[in-house]
């Protein structure tokens, strides 16, 4: 009876942990894809911002808290893509005066180098595991999302639309027009 | 009444086993936990502070994206009582990059649009890499054994930038930039009336 009494959680652990390591992930190392594609955008301002991501886990069925601190930084780019631009964009009247219609501004890349993420603090109770690098990542990646999220709020869209003004402005002086007119729509 | 009370304290004994079992191998990673009895992790609301506002003038025409696996090893060793005990970590990640890459129109010089009739002679900065790009939510981790944070991971990600830049060019980045510049410059300047665009790289 005793040697059961032990039998039993010892077989449920190998059970769990057979399900839970999973070899075949090795072999999806041989997968690889890499593409080349042409675009054409004109990226005209770049923020950078500072962000703490910061996350406590507790649960019901745990004793003790883990906390973990990371300092980031991304680098967003923000600007017009000429893809959705076209000839009919553009009026020149007899005057030479010009009026060009750009697409509104977009976000053009984001860029959360790792780098430049820095596990700040880690605060891990006697009775918890560590965060594992696959819970790590995906707290950066909530990060990560937070700021995506915030990018109408940031102004970095206006300032996008502003400065292409001031470049497309620029370079239609030195082609010689007379009354420059960006609109965005 | 003696065998009931066995009874009980043999299944109070089992369960108390099965929980510590299960609370052990979860402390010890062995296995997680489905979804719908966890609380998922979640981030603290914090702001999102603009350090610095940049104006660029990158006229991207070029982006490369892979998809590059890394695999890393290492020993920890510890020592216990005189005792010096090894311990294999062994990580597996898979990160999804993109390398952009274009003019800095912001190098022109003020003479570098030059008109005559229907031609525009334009004088372009070489072409050059803007960006490597890794963001967290392009790594997904595959395989984790033993102890690994962002610290460990550090070295591994710069590896695979590396890589990944170094691919973008061998593969033909810049050429492809510089051709496909090439094409959307003439046919924006198509649209204000020129006909013919003629580049001309500085050096």
């Amino acid at each position: 009876m005793k040697k059961k009494l032990f039998t039993i959680p010892i077989l449920v652990l190998l059970v769990l942990c057979v399900a839970g390591c999973d070899h075949s992930q090795k072999q999806r190392l041989e997968a690889r894809l890499q593409t080349m594609a042409e675009t054409a955008e004109i990226g005209t301002v770049e923020y950078t911002v500072k962000k703490i991501v910061k996350s406590s886990d507790q649960q019901w069925y745990t004793v003790g808290n883990r906390k973990i601190l990371f300092q980031t930084t991304a680098y967003l780019k923000a600007g017009i893509r000429l893809q959705d631009f076209s000839a009919d964009k553009v009026h020149v009247d007899e005057q030479n005066n010009v009026t060009v219609i750009l697409p509104h501004a977009q976000l053009l890349s984001f860029n959360m180098p790792a780098e430049e993420i820095t596990t700040v603090f880690e605060d891990i109770s006697f009775f918890r595991s560590r965060f594992s690098a696959d819970e790590q990542n995906y707290i950066l990646q909530l990060g990560e999302a937070d700021i995506r999220a915030d990018v109408p709020n940031l102004g970095i869209l206006e300032d996008a639309e502003k400065n292409a003004k001031e470049v497309f402005t620029a370079m239609l002086q030195q082609l010689n027009y007379n009354n420059i007119n960006i609109k965005f729509e | 009444m003696k065998t009931k009370i066995k009874i009980t304290v043999t299944i109070i004994i089992i369960i108390a086993a099965v929980a510590g079992g299960l609370y052990l191998g979860y402390s010890l990673n062995l296995f997680s936990l489905p979804s719908f009895v966890k609380n998922p992790l979640s981030i603290e609301k914090t702001a999102n502070v603009v350090e610095e506002v940049k104006k660029i003038g990158e006229l991207t025409t070029a982006c490369y994206y892979e998809e590059i696996a890394m695999h890393d090893t290492r020993v920890d060793t510890t020592s216990i009582l005189g005792i010096k005990l090894h311990k294999k970590n062994e990580v597996v990640l898979i990160g999804k990059g993109i390398v952009r890459a274009g003019f800095d129109l912001a190098k022109l010089t003020e003479d570098a649009l030059t008109s005559h009739g229907d031609t525009l002679d334009i004088l372009l900065p070489e072409v050059e890499i803007f960006d490597v790009i890794f963001n967290p939510s392009d790594f997904s981790i595959e395989y984790e054994d033993g102890t690994w944070d962002n610290e460990t991971l550090k070295p591994i990600k710069a590896e695979a930038k590396k890589q990944l830049e170094a691919n973008a060019i061998a593969s033909g980045i810049l050429k492809k930039a510089d051709e496909s510049g090439r094409k959307h410059l003439k046919s924006l300047f198509a649209t204000f009336g020129y006909n013919e665009v003629c580049f001309e790289i500085a050096k």
